[in-house]
């Protein structure tokens, strides 16, 4: 009986807000029975307990299936070391070309010494390419 | 530029013995006459400075009593920052030009004595620009002249934040004396460590702004920024010589 | 030397990031505290999203390590004036900044996650971002400022290095942010959430060494490249 007074307290409670007359009616009776305001109160918290929970859930159910996050900050990881990998490798390739021409800028330097050259015309040269 | 060739004459025992400080005040005295004789960095930087005062109080239209103290500090120390960075490019660029970066290094006086005076002259000129744009602030602001109720560590913030600017700025502008790119390169090599300069310089002035001002807050702050002074110039001290080599 | 122990480093990595990331999503799971109520303690539980942590802790060390190593080298190298050090200082340095750039947005991504937000200001968070700018600035000295860059950069690191104190102290006094979130302290964490992680650390310290091995290797051989290109040029002989 008391939860059917108090289920229908609660429906009511909204228009009770209205209806100044229906809140003095509930407030005498609440005040008349200490123990049946105190299950008011208790009905009333766990029904907003019911409520904070079921929110609670919800939102520890988004967090917690939340694998996008976890994927794109994975996939960040890799792509950034893949992209250092890649900075690496290419610097590799520019010393090797490096080297190469080098090697090629020293041979041609030695067939050109191989035929009747002033060493001064080859210090100029590198003066020329220096600059 | 006479008062480091008038010590190239004299013996070196006289020299070492004249001391640092003297040495530091002559070039700093040296930079300060050649500024004062053309005043070319004093008025534009100084009004460079209010320009970016006016063009922040543009931006920021609707700065009222109630956000003066989030916003005018950061106004306030970024105007010095970009007056400063500017400020520092112009003076090493004027040695650059006049090719007498090598003739100061040559003098006997010893380099850390080159850098102490140019470290001075820059927060001098720093500190004059502050002169004028706390004012202007505290003028265009809602609220802003509460920063002048209390003038001791509104000065002394500035005077530790534009010295720690300056000693941090004068090495790298000396070393960047050569580089190409040295324009943008300034700033993006002081900016990254003086951002504890300038979080210490922005809460102090944010403390003044407070109703009432958080005086305790603010000469804790100041004192951070006497420590982060002293570390820069120790280190500054150290490496200037071996940064910059002409 | 060195030709065994690049690959043995790297094979060493890559099995610790197979075994990791098993470790990770299979072995450890999501820890949920519930309330007296029956409900879940959102503030105080670790949920999947909390996976990113074995990941972002562990670069986060190594990007530590790395700016230390730059830090130290840099001095060394001021001091010394031995080509060495600096070698590895510059290796250190963009190792640093790649490591620090997954820090921050593995970091970011975990805060969207976990608080909703793609940035917080969080002292370890804001810690990371101030020595990560640093370190950027390094690696543009060294590769714009020409000539005598390495001294210039070892000279930012070295004012980098004395300011991270007061960094410290900055972020930890100025940090009037909310901590949210139980999760990251690596202090509290439980049994398999520490050997995963542990491990993650490890397979991140060997990948580590592999890159800075290589990349000390790489800025070795173009150094003797210079040398000799300089050499052959004052010979004559180019």
């Amino acid at each position: 009986m008391k939860r059917l007074i108090v289920l229908v307290i609660l429906v009511l409670a909204p228009m009770a807000h209205a209806d100044n007359a229906a809140r003095q009616a509930c407030v005498q009776a609440m005040n008349a029975d200490p123990q049946f305001a105190k299950d008011i109160v208790k009905t009333a918290n766990e029904q907003a307990d019911a409520e904070i929970a079921e929110k609670h859930l919800k939102a520890a159910d988004q967090i917690a299936t939340n694998e996008k996050h976890v994927i794109l900050a994975y996939a960040a990881m890799w792509l950034a070391a893949a992209g250092f990998v890649i900075f690496l490798w290419k610097r590799q390739q520019g010393l090797k070309d490096q080297i190469a021409r080098l090697q090629k800028d020293l041979e041609l330097a030695l067939k050109d010494d191989a035929t009747p050259d002033t060493p001064a015309a080859g210090a100029a040269k590198a003066k020329t390419k220096k600059s | 530029m006479q008062a480091p060739s008038r010590e190239a004459e004299l013996p070196r025992t006289t020299v070492i013995r004249v001391g640092l400080v003297r040495h530091a005040a002559q070039v700093a005295w040296k930079d300060l006459r050649v500024e004062l004789r053309s005043r070319e960095l004093l008025y534009t930087v100084t009004f460079f400075a209010a320009l970016v005062v006016v063009v922040f109080t543009f931006t920021f239209p609707r700065v009222d009593k109630k956000i003066v103290a989030d916003v005018a500090p950061g106004m306030l120390w970024v105007a010095i920052a970009f007056a400063g960075t500017i400020g520092l490019g112009r003076a090493f660029d004027r040695e650059r030009e006049g090719d007498t970066m090598r003739a100061l290094l040559l003098t006997p006086a010893p380099r850390v004595a080159v850098f102490l005076g140019k470290a001075v002259a820059i927060a001098l000129l720093m500190l004059a620009v502050a002169a004028i744009v706390a004012p202007l602030l505290a003028l265009f602001l809602p609220g802003a002249t509460a920063l002048f109720d209390a003038p001791l560590p509104l000065a002394v913030a500035i005077l530790l934040g534009t010295l720690g600017f300056a000693i941090a700025g004068s090495v790298f502008a000396a070393a960047l004396l050569r580089v190409r790119a040295r324009d943008v390169l300034l700033p993006v090599i002081l900016y990254p460590i003086l951002i504890p300069l300038f979080v210490a310089a922005t809460r102090v002035t944010s403390d003044l702004l407070q109703t009432p001002a958080d005086l305790d807050d603010a000469w804790y702050w100041i004192s951070f920024l006497g420590m982060f002074d002293a570390a820069f110039l120790v280190v500054s001290l150290w490496v200037f010589e071996s940064l910059v080599i002409e | 030397m060195k030709r065994y122990v690049i690959p043995a480093l790297t094979v060493l990595a890559a099995v610790g990031f197979v075994f990791t990331l098993w470790e990770v999503f299979v072995e450890t799971p999501v820890q949920v505290t519930l309330g007296d109520r029956g409900q879940i303690l959102v503030g105080q539980s670790l949920f999947f999203n909390q996976k990113i942590f074995y990941y972002h802790v562990a670069n986060a060390f190594m990007l530590f390590a790395a700016v230390g190593t730059t830090g130290f080298c840099s001095i060394a190298y001021l001091k010394t004036r031995n080509a060495k050090w600096d070698d590895v200082a510059l290796a250190a340095g963009e190792i640093a900044v790649m490591f620090g750039l997954v820090v921050l947005v593995t970091g970011s991504i975990w805060a969207k996650a976990a608080w909703d937000l793609w940035w917080v200001w969080e002292k370890r968070l804001t810690m990371s971002l101030l020595l990560w700018l640093t370190l950027v600035g390094y690696v543009l000295v060294r590769r714009f400022a020409g000539a005598g860059s390495e001294r210039l950069a070892a000279g930012l690191a070295v004012f980098g290095t004395v300011a991270v104190p007061f960094i410290y102290v900055m972020v930890s006094q100025g940090d009037h942010h909310p901590q949210a979130g139980a999760s990251g302290n690596v202090a509290t964490l439980s049994g398999q959430m520490k050997i995963s992680f542990w491990f993650s650390v490890l397979t991140f310290l060997f990948w580590f060494l592999a890159l800075i091995i290589s990349r000390v290797s790489s800025a070795r051989a173009e150094r003797r490249v210079r040398e000799l290109h300089e050499r052959a040029m004052d010979a004559g002989v180019l």
